[in-house]
């Protein structure tokens, strides 16, 4: 089901998209009109997420947080050659398992035909 | 490139051709979608959609709000796309390719290989060479020490790669 804090998550990051620059954390709470603890909780859970950095500042006496929107990726493309991104596998994957990436078929060849690759 | 399409490429990846049709239709109408309307924008099967919705829902990839249909009384579950939790499950995704990637780099670091001339059969390590007196066990052929320095060095290269990209989203 879709969370009232699902829909202020979005609403958090459509405006930190928007702004693309650092910003204060009470600030996101003014300019959004929410409580600022809603913001404090959700910027907590985006920063988890890889999605913004926080960093502690202190203003008028009082700790607090500078908020920093990070940029999107590369594109995607070259990574998702890799047979691992998309093997069912992965999960249970590694040395001395029953799917061992030493060993593995599907990885050998994809890293031999990079090799190719280079060479020509 | 957008992020439109990063976000469909790397769905297809992890759920399939199906999956990234119903996000594409999703992400065109930018809300919400019964799996019904899905099926009719996309050009799917309506147990196609059910089945790939529920299993992204399973990776929080999409989620639903259930409202009841004015006209039937029945219950319609509107979908829609997290984005935001595609891009955590993929950082997620990178962050174990890069594992088995750098346990394949060790692999290859810590070990001599052999290989016959045909190039077809595949190559044994200097122990199991040595228990077959370098000669290969498919063919019968003498066996050659195998430079690996190239593929040493597209794994250095991927590995590389894959670290840039989980500094940033």
């Amino acid at each position: 089901m879709v969370s009232k804090s699902s829909l202020l998550e979005e609403r958090i990051l459509r405006f930190l998209r928007e702004i693309d620059e650092p910003i204060i954390q009470p600030e996101i709470a003014r300019r959004l009109n929410v409580s600022s603890r809603d913001v404090s909780r959700i910027l907590a859970k985006l920063e988890k997420k890889g999605v913004i950095k926080r960093e502690k500042v202190i203003m008028k006496g009082r700790r607090t947080f500078k908020v920093f929107p990070l940029r999107e990726a590369e594109p995607l493309d070259a990574l998702l050659e890799c047979p691992c991104f998309s093997c069912p596998y992965l999960e249970m994957c590694g040395e001395k398992q029953e799917h061992d990436p030493s060993t593995c078929r599907k990885l050998t060849e994809w890293l031999l035909s990079l090799t190719t690759k280079t060479a020509t | 490139m957008s992020e439109y399409s990063n976000i469909t490429k790397a769905v297809k990846c992890l759920f399939g051709d199906i999956a990234a049709k119903i996000v594409e239709v999703l992400m065109k109408a930018e809300g919400e979608l019964s799996d019904e309307e899905i099926a009719k924008r996309g050009g799917l099967r309506i147990n196609d959609v059910r089945r790939a919705l529920y299993e992204m829902h399973a990776n929080h990839v999409v989620s639903y709000r259930r409202v009841r249909s004015e006209n039937s009384h029945w219950f319609v579950y509107l979908w829609r796309v997290n984005t935001e939790d595609i891009k955590y499950l993929l950082q997620k995704r990178k962050r174990l390719v890069l594992k088995v990637l750098k346990q394949r780099l060790e692999y290859e670091k810590n070990n001599i290989f052999f290989k016959c001339r045909s190039g077809k059969c595949p190559r044994l390590t200097f122990d199991e060479a040595l228990e077959h007196s370098f000669h290969c066990p498919y063919c019968g052929e003498e066996l050659e020490q195998e430079d690996n320095s190239r593929l040493i060095e597209a794994l250095e290269k991927e590995i590389e790669r894959i670290e840039k990209s989980l500094e940033r989203i």
